[in-house]
C-alpha cells in the first residue's frame, strides 16, 4: 500500500476519474478536462500515443513476414482473437491475446478486447448511425427489457456536438428511422450500388440504400485540423492507426485534446480492481488500482467517477465493487447488475454476381464501405413472428480476374496482367438481439486472474427471435437480390460464430426509470450511487439494430454536462 | 545478378527470416532454417529449380533472383499444418522420384520447357499421389504468392498504392487491362 500521508493522498485526488481510455472514455477525458476539472484517466494496458505507437502504420504488402497472414501457431493459441476479422500481422499487436486475460465461457462467446490507451477505438469498423426513437421506444412498445428513460429529443443535441467534434461523413437521407446528423460530405455509392438503390426505392416503399455514415474525414473542417487531422486518405489501413488521423480514435482524437488541456493525468498500467465506497458519505470516494508493473495496490480519490471500461469489463468492475451496503456490487439493489447482456447479430450474408454494368469501374478505396440498409422491419408496427428486426451493409465491387493457371513465362504475365471481370455485389446482417435476464455475466466465486481479479463467467446465447430474425433476413435480401437482377444469389449463415464477435456486447448495468429494475438512471447515473456514472456499452437498456458507438460519445458528452452542472449545483 | 545483390533480394523477401550468408557461399546448407519440417540442402535446391520454373527469369526477375522458394518455405512452416507438411515433404521426395527416373540430367539442367512439362502434367492430372498434388499446389500457390506480393511486382507490375487518397465511382472503362490494384 502506498504512503498514505495526507501530501501522498493530495496527490492521488483529483476532481474527476475516468475507468477506460477508449470510445467513450476518451470522451468523458475530453469533456470533463474540457470543463476545467483536473482528471486522471485510468488504462489497464499500455500506452499508445498517436502516431509514435502505429508501428506498421506505412508498411507495404510484402514488407510484412508472412504478408499479413497469422501463423498458425499463433492461430492455434489463441482461437478466439483469431476468429476476428481483423487480427492479422498488421494489427495483432492491439488485440488481447487469449491467454493474457483468461474468461470462463458458459456457452461459446468470443470475448474481443484492445487493452491500450484507445481501447478498440483503433479498431472499430467506424460506421457511425444516429439511433432513433423507433428504437428508444422498443423496449416499451414491443414488452422486452424496460422503458429506455430517455427519447431522441433528450439525445439529438448530443448526437450533434460529438458528430461536429468526431467528423461524420454521410449524406441527409431524411429517413426517419435513421435521422441525419451533421455531416461531412458521404462517400459516393458506386454504379452498382446505386443502381441497386434506385431498384429499392422503386420496388420497396419503406426501403433504403444510403451511403454508409462513418467517422471519417471526408472533408475535414478547421475543429478537425486543430485536433491536428486531417482528410481521410482513403488507405482503409485503419485498423493500423491512422497517421493522418483519418478516422476518429481516442488516439488522433479526444485523448490529446484532453492532454491538451493540461487538465489530464493519463495512467495505463491500471487495472481498477474496484470502486472504493463510503457508507459514512454515501457515494463513492475513489477507485482502487493494481500496478499491472509492479503490482501495488494504489488508491485515487474524485468527487465524481466514469465507468467507461468497456461493457463487460465495466460490469466486473461494478461487481467487484462489494460494500456493506453493496454486497452485490455498486448499485446493484435490484440484482440486475451484470444481466439483460445483449449484442448484435451478425450471423448471415447473401452474395451474387451481377450482370452488365461492365462499362464502369471504381478507383481508389471507400472508407464507408459501401451502402447501409436502415431497419426496415417492424418499424411502424410488429409485422413479423419475431421482434425487432435488422440493417445491413450492402456493398458491390468490380472482380479482376487473372488466368493463373500452367506455369513459366505465360504465367508470368497472365499475373502481370489482370483483367477486369464482372461486378459481385455482397450484403452482411446486423441484427438487433434482445435483452433477457438469462444472458449475463458474474464474477467466478473462486478463479482469479494475476491481478486477483475473479474471473468473468459469461453465459450468452441466441434464441429463437435471433433465428427467425436470421432467417428473415436471408428470405429479404436474397429477395431484393433476386428483383434487382443479380445473378447466382448465395445466402450463407455463417457457421460456428459465437456471440461477442460481434464486438458489440452491450448491457448489464442498464439505463432505466425504476431502481428496482435498472443500474442507472437517464443520465447514466448510478440509481443509488449519484457521483458514478456509466456511458459505454454496459448502460445500453436495448441494443437498436445500429452500430453503437456513435451513441456511446453522445451519452458520454451528454452525461458529463449533468455531472459538472450538478457538481456546480453543489448536488455531487 | 551477383551473389551480393542476390542474397540482398533475398534478405528483402525473407524480412525476418534467418540467414546464413557464408552458408550460401559454402553452398552446401541450407538458406533457411525450418523447425517445423526437415527439408535437406539438395530438396532446398531442387525447390528453387521448381519455383524458377513456375516463375522463370525473363527480360524481368524471376523466382530464384526473389528468393521465392524461401518465401514458400518460410509460409509452409509458419502457416500450414502438420498434414500439409507431412504431404509436402513427401510430395517433394516423390517429384525428385520422377525427376530421376525421366533423366538422368539434375532438373536443374533440363531446359525449361521440358521442366515446364513435368511440372503442366503434374498440374493437369488428377490420378498422382495426394502428396504429390499437396506439394505441387503448396509450391505453386505460394510461390505466386511470394511474386504478386513481392516489391518488384507491386511496384512495376500492378501498383500497389498505399495512400490512394480517392474514391472514385463511374469510372469509364477503356480498356480490360486493370493498370492498378487497389487492395
Amino acid at each position: 500500500m502506498a504512503n498514505l500521508n495526507i501530501d501522498s493522498v493530495k496527490e492521488r485526488t483529483f476532481d474527476a476519474i475516468v475507468i477506460g481510455s477508449g470510445i467513450s472514455g476518451g470522451w468523458a477525458a475530453k469533456e470533463l478536462t474540457g470543463k476545467g476539472l483536473k482528471t486522471l484517466v485510468l488504462e489497464r494496458g499500455r500506452d499508445v500515443k498517436h502516431n509514435v505507437d502505429y508501428p506498421t502504420t506505412n508498411m507495404y504488402p510484402w514488407e510484412f513476414k508472412h504478408r499479413n497472414e497469422m501463423p498458425l501457431a499463433v492461430r492455434e493459441e489463441n482461437p478466439i482473437v483469431s476468429r476476428c476479422y481483423a487480427f492479422h500481422e498488421d494489427a495483432a499487436h492491439f488485440f488481447v491475446k487469449d491467454k493474457e486475460h483468461p474468461y470462463i465461457q458458459e456457452k461459446p462467446f468470443d470475448w474481443i478486447r484492445g487493452y491500450q490507451v484507445g481501447g478498440k477505438s483503433l479498431l472499430w469498423a467506424r460506421q457511425t448511425q444516429r439511433w432513433s426513437d423507433f428504437d428508444f421506444e422498443g423496449p416499451a412498445r414491443d414488452g422486452f427489457a424496460v422503458d429506455w428513460p430517455i427519447r431522441y429529443a433528450d439525445i439529438a443535441p448530443w448526437y450533434s456536438y460529438v458528430e461536429k467534434f468526431a467528423g461524420i461523413s454521410g449524406n441527409k437521407d431524411g429517413i426517419a428511422e435513421l435521422p441525419d446528423g451533421e455531416f461531412l460530405p458521404g462517400f459516393p455509392l458506386n454504379t452498382v450500388e446505386k443502381y441497386f438503390s434506385d431498384h429499392v426505392k422503386k420496388t420497396y416503399n419503406n426501403r433504403h440504400v444510403i451511403s454508409a455514415r462513418c467517422a471519417h474525414l471526408s472533408k475535414p473542417e478547421p475543429i478537425h485540423f486543430e485536433q491536428g487531422r486531417v482528410q481521410c486518405q482513403n488507405r482503409v489501413l485503419c485498423q493500423r492507426g491512422c497517421p493522418f488521423g483519418g478516422y476518429f480514435s481516442s488516439n488522433a482524437s479526444t485523448i490529446p485534446w484532453a492532454m491538451k488541456s493540461g487538465n489530464m493525468t493519463l495512467r495505463p498500467f491500471s487495472v481498477v480492481q474496484s470502486i472504493i465506497y463510503d457508507e459514512s458519505k454515501g457515494k463513492a470516494t475513489g477507485v482502487r488500482v493494481i500496478d499491472t508493473n509492479t503490482n501495488e495496490v494504489i488508491e485515487y480519490y474524485a468527487r465524481i467517477i466514469f465507468v467507461n471500461a468497456a461493457a463487460l469489463n465495466t460490469n466486473m468492475i461494478l461487481l467487484n465493487s462489494t460494500s456493506n451496503r453493496f454486497p452485490n456490487g455498486l448499485g446493484n439493489d435490484s440484482g440486475v447488475l451484470g444481466k439483460y447482456v445483449a449484442f448484435h447479430l451478425y450471423t448471415a450474408t447473401v452474395n451474387a454476381d451481377v450482370d452488365g454494368f461492365t462499362e464502369f469501374k471504381t478507383e481508389g478505396r471507400n472508407p464507408a464501405g459501401g451502402g447501409y440498409i436502415p431497419r426496415f422491419r417492424n418499424v411502424q408496427k410488429q409485422e413479423t413472428d419475431f421482434l425487432r428486426g435488422y440493417a445491413a451493409g450492402l456493398g458491390a465491387y468490380r472482380s479482376t480476374h487473372t488466368d493463373s493457371s500452367g506455369v513459366g513465362s505465360k504465367l508470368k504475365n497472365a499475373l502481370g496482367s489482370p483483367e477486369l471481370g464482372g461486378w459481385k455485389v455482397g450484403s452482411h446482417m446486423m441484427g438487433e438481439t434482445i435483452p433477457k435476464e438469462s444472458n449475463y455475466v458474474k464474477l467466478d466465486k473462486d478463479q482469479k486472474d494475476q491481478w486477483g481479479m475473479p474471473l468473468l463467467r459469461i453465459s450468452v446465447d441466441y434464441d429463437d427471435n435471433d433465428r427467425k430474425m436470421t432467417n428473415d433476413y436471408l428470405e429479404q435480401v436474397s429477395e431484393m437480390f433476386e428483383t434487382a437482377g443479380f445473378k447466382n444469389i448465395r445466402k450463407e449463415i455463417t457457421k460456428g460464430k459465437a456471440p461477442g464477435l460481434d464486438i458489440h456486447e452491450m448491457g448489464g448495468a442498464r439505463m432505466g426509470h425504476d431502481p428496482k429494475t435498472s443500474v442507472l438512471n437517464k443520465w447514466n447515473q448510478v440509481h443509488t450511487c449519484s457521483n458514478v456514472f456509466v456511458t459505454d456499452g454496459a448502460s445500453m437498456t436495448s441494443t437498436a439494430c445500429q452500430n453503437p458507438s456513435l451513441t456511446y460519445m453522445a451519452f458520454t458528452a451528454r452525461s458529463v454536462d449533468y455531472a459538472v452542472s450538478e457538481m456546480k449545483k453543489g448536488n455531487l | 545478378m551477383d551473389r551480393r545483390v542476390a542474397i540482398k533480394n533475398l534478405a528483402l523477401v525473407l524480412g525476418g527470416a534467418t540467414l546464413f550468408p557464408k552458408d550460401i557461399l559454402a553452398g552446401g546448407k541450407n538458406l533457411i532454417q525450418l523447425n517445423n519440417l526437415s527439408i535437406s540442402p539438395a530438396q532446398e535446391k531442387l525447390l528453387a529449380e521448381v519455383a524458377e520454373t513456375i516463375i522463370p527469369k525473363t527480360t524481368t526477375p524471376g523466382a530464384k533472383d526473389m528468393g521465392l522458394h524461401l518465401f514458400a518455405l518460410l509460409m509452409l512452416n509458419d502457416c500450414y499444418g502438420k498434414q500439409d507438411q507431412q504431404q509436402f515433404t513427401e510430395g517433394l521426395k516423390q517429384f525428385a522420384a520422377i525427376v530421376a527416373k525421366q533423366s538422368a540430367k539434375p532438373f536443374a539442367l533440363w531446359p525449361q520447357a521440358q521442366r515446364e512439362a513435368l511440372l503442366l502434367s503434374i498440374e493437369q492430372k488428377n490420378d498422382l499421389p495426394a502428396e504429390l498434388n499437396r506439394f505441387y499446389r503448396i509450391t505453386k500457390d505460394k510461390t505466386v504468392q511470394g511474386y504478386t506480393q513481392s516489391k518488384y511486382f507491386m511496384t512495376k507490375k500492378v501498383v500497389y498504392e498505399l495512400v490512394p487518397s480517392r474514391y472514385n465511382v463511374n469510372v469509364p472503362v477503356k480498356t480490360k487491362n486493370t493498370a492498378v490494384k487497389h487492395g
